[in-house]
């Protein structure tokens, strides 16, 4: 099965990975106690966390982050109904590390395109749960609930109102957060990246016509490497 | 910096099949649950509804009962002897007391009935006079007609309701709740069920027709009296037993996406078996329900697993053709595990939120 290999889930375990997704549990957790507090907030800024853990570490570790978080926030007395959430979490963490190794993320087009499809996903899982466990209820939310009542105004449905207003508000809110998350990395400082081995370049996607460019693609990717090598080489000859 | 190569036409296959999974599973999951939510909300309003009468209703009862005889009623729940949801009825046992002042020829106990119900045995175990004052008790064994709402069913629950009605009018006879006497047997149990909450009150009555009695011209109104008790399913045994063969069908559908992803074995002859699966679940169902029944959480539930064994075959179909058209194991291997890890988990995902949605939680 070797050839099915893509490395989308593979995860470097060491210290310091377990540290990082520690760290990042812990700035999930105190994202949204502190947000709970500051009313007003249009945003839902949640799982910042998870989706940072997915973006350096992959799907698999942004899934221990925000399982990790959750589990924090039970011990602190969360609500048990708003367990349901972390398969919300799920999703995101997964979403958004398929597609950073995807190399879809590596441009600042590609953070809006996978904004806009996180949006997407997040908008009919969240309100899916959202009117399972509250019904119709607009939650707390200034922008959400605006669209809302917009929404229901023009003669919408209920479910489809809600759709819309979490869809719109979490555009802005998961492309606030990824665009954070991408300027985090690449402009992180040399020490923090080789303290936790971050990788400050994301996977680069390549979008060919068809297979006869993909292999000319992939010839030239190898001529570049063995030139680079004999590069290198001549270099190390001349310094010695 | 690592590079990984995609065709156009393998990015538009899997941010079209990914999209439209999400679309198709997402709307039909925002829809099911918003409507099995209502229906779980409606409860709460139908059951205070009929415990109170506006303040113009009751001021016109007054107005019509000022020289009526104000009788004490009051019920005792004994036990639920059936629940017939196919037949739209159930029949209750208890016990049943009036007591009055003056009027000394009202023989209450002989001149009531229940409203919709059909009495299949009264007894009369007591029948007191002292002085000016009179108590009768008897024990009934009634069945009442009852619409179920089936809507969340097998996750249902359901509020039984019986109205004492007097054979006289309220001009003549008005009923007053015995305050602090009514009450359920603490022992109260139905196989399948849980006693929540139940309350009783008065309730008037008015008949919308004159049945063409000579002299009469408006319809009677009577007093009622109304004892009202909730039940709930106490556990998924019955929701299991509808779903089980649908579950079993889902996973096998599982089962068979991870086999083409992952090995070069081409299952979709399986997945047929699959739909009888399906059929069988429905026909369990159908079974335990009234035959006029409402759209809600079994067909939902089906119509769920329906579209899973769908939507695994489109997705088996897609890598086969990704196999054969364009010769390309390795996308195929992709896209078959992007798009089966999305299936999977939008279908546990409505697994777990239709009934959540349909419960009813203390």
């Amino acid at each position: 099965m070797k050839e099915y290999k893509s490395n989308i889930l593979t995860v470097i375990w060491d210290v310091k990975s377990i540290l990082l997704l520690v760290l990042l549990s812990l700035i999930d957790v105190a994202m949204v106690y502190f947000l709970d507090n500051l009313s007003g907030f249009p945003l839902f800024f949640d799982y910042f966390g998870a989706m940072a853990g997915a973006c350096i570490g992959g799907p698999i570790l942004g899934v221990l982050i925000a399982l990790l978080s959750t589990i924090i926030r039970i011990i602190f007395g969360i609500n048990e109904v708003n367990i349901i959430f972390v398969l919300e979490a799920i999703a995101l963490a997964v979403f958004v590390g398929v597609y950073v190794r995807l190399g879809f993320f590596y441009k600042k087009r590609g953070v809006i395109i996978g904004a806009v499809l996180c949006a997407l996903m997040e908008a009919f899982f969240i309100t899916a749960m959202h009117l399972a466990l509250y019904g119709a209820q607009p939650q707390n939310y200034s922008l959400y609930k605006s669209l809302f009542f917009m929404m229901r105004r023009i003669g919408m449905l209920t479910p489809f109102a809600s759709l819309v207003g979490f869809f719109v508000t979490n555009v802005l809110d998961k492309g606030i957060i990824l665009f954070i998350i991408y300027f985090l990395i690449t402009k992180m400082p040399d020490s923090i990246a080789k303290f936790f081995e971050i990788s400050k370049d994301f996977p680069q996607a390549v979008v060919v016509n068809n297979q006869g460019e993909e292999d000319f693609l992939a010839e030239s990717e190898k001529l570049k490497a063995k030139a680079q090598e004999k590069i290198d080489k001549r270099r190390e000859k001349e310094e010695s | 910096m690592q590079k990984v190569t995609f065709q156009k036409w393998q990015v538009k296959k899997l941010v079209t099949w990914f999209v439209l999974i999400l679309i198709i599973g997402g709307s039909y999951l925002c829809y099911s649950t918003w409507q099995l939510y209502n229906d779980k909300a409606m409860e709460n309003t139908y059951w205070n509804n009929e415990l109170t009468d506006t303040p113009e209703e009751q001021e016109r009862i007054e107005k019509l009962s000022e020289n009526a005889t104000k009788v004490k009623v009051g019920t005792y729940v004994e036990s639920l002897k059936e629940i017939n949801m196919k037949s739209s009825y159930f029949r209750i046992v208890g016990k049943v007391w009036f007591s009055w002042e003056g009027d000394p020829d009202l023989d209450m106990v002989n001149n009531f009935h229940v409203y919709n119900g059909t009495m299949n045995s009264k007894v009369v175990e007591k029948d007191i006079t002292e002085g000016n004052m009179h108590y009768q008790l008897c024990k009934i064994d009634v069945s009442v007609f009852k619409n179920f709402w089936t809507k969340r069913f097998p996750l249902e629950s359901h509020q039984l309701r019986f109205y004492i009605e007097p054979s006289q009018v309220i001009d003549y006879v008005v009923f007053v709740e015995d305050e602090g006497h009514s009450t359920v047997n603490p022992s109260f149990s139905i196989a399948g069920y849980n006693l929540i909450r139940y309350d009783h009150g008065v309730h008037t009555n008015e008949y919308n027709t004159t049945y063409g009695e000579p002299g009469v011209e408006k319809g009677a109104i009577t007093s009622e009296f109304l004892t009202q008790i909730e039940l709930n399913r106490d556990s998924l045994g019955t929701y299991t037993k509808c779903f089980i063969a649908l579950f079993g069908t889902a996973l096998w559908v599982f089962i068979t996406m991870f086999l083409c992803t992952y090995h070069r074995v081409d299952p979709l002859s399986m997945i047929p078996a699959a739909l009888f699966g399906a059929v069988s679940n429905i026909m369990v169902g159908a079974n335990l329900l009234p035959d006029a029944l409402e759209i809600g959480l079994l067909e939902y539930v089906n119509v769920w697993g329906i579209l899973t064994i769908l939507g695994g075959a489109l997705v088996v179909i897609n890598i086969n053709r990704i196999r054969t058209r364009y010769n390309d194991n390795k996308f195929a291997a992709l896209f078959g595990r992007i798009i089966t890890f999305e299936l999977v988990f939008i279908v546990l995902l409505g697994h777990v939120l239709m009934p959540m949605a349909a419960y009813m939680w203390q």
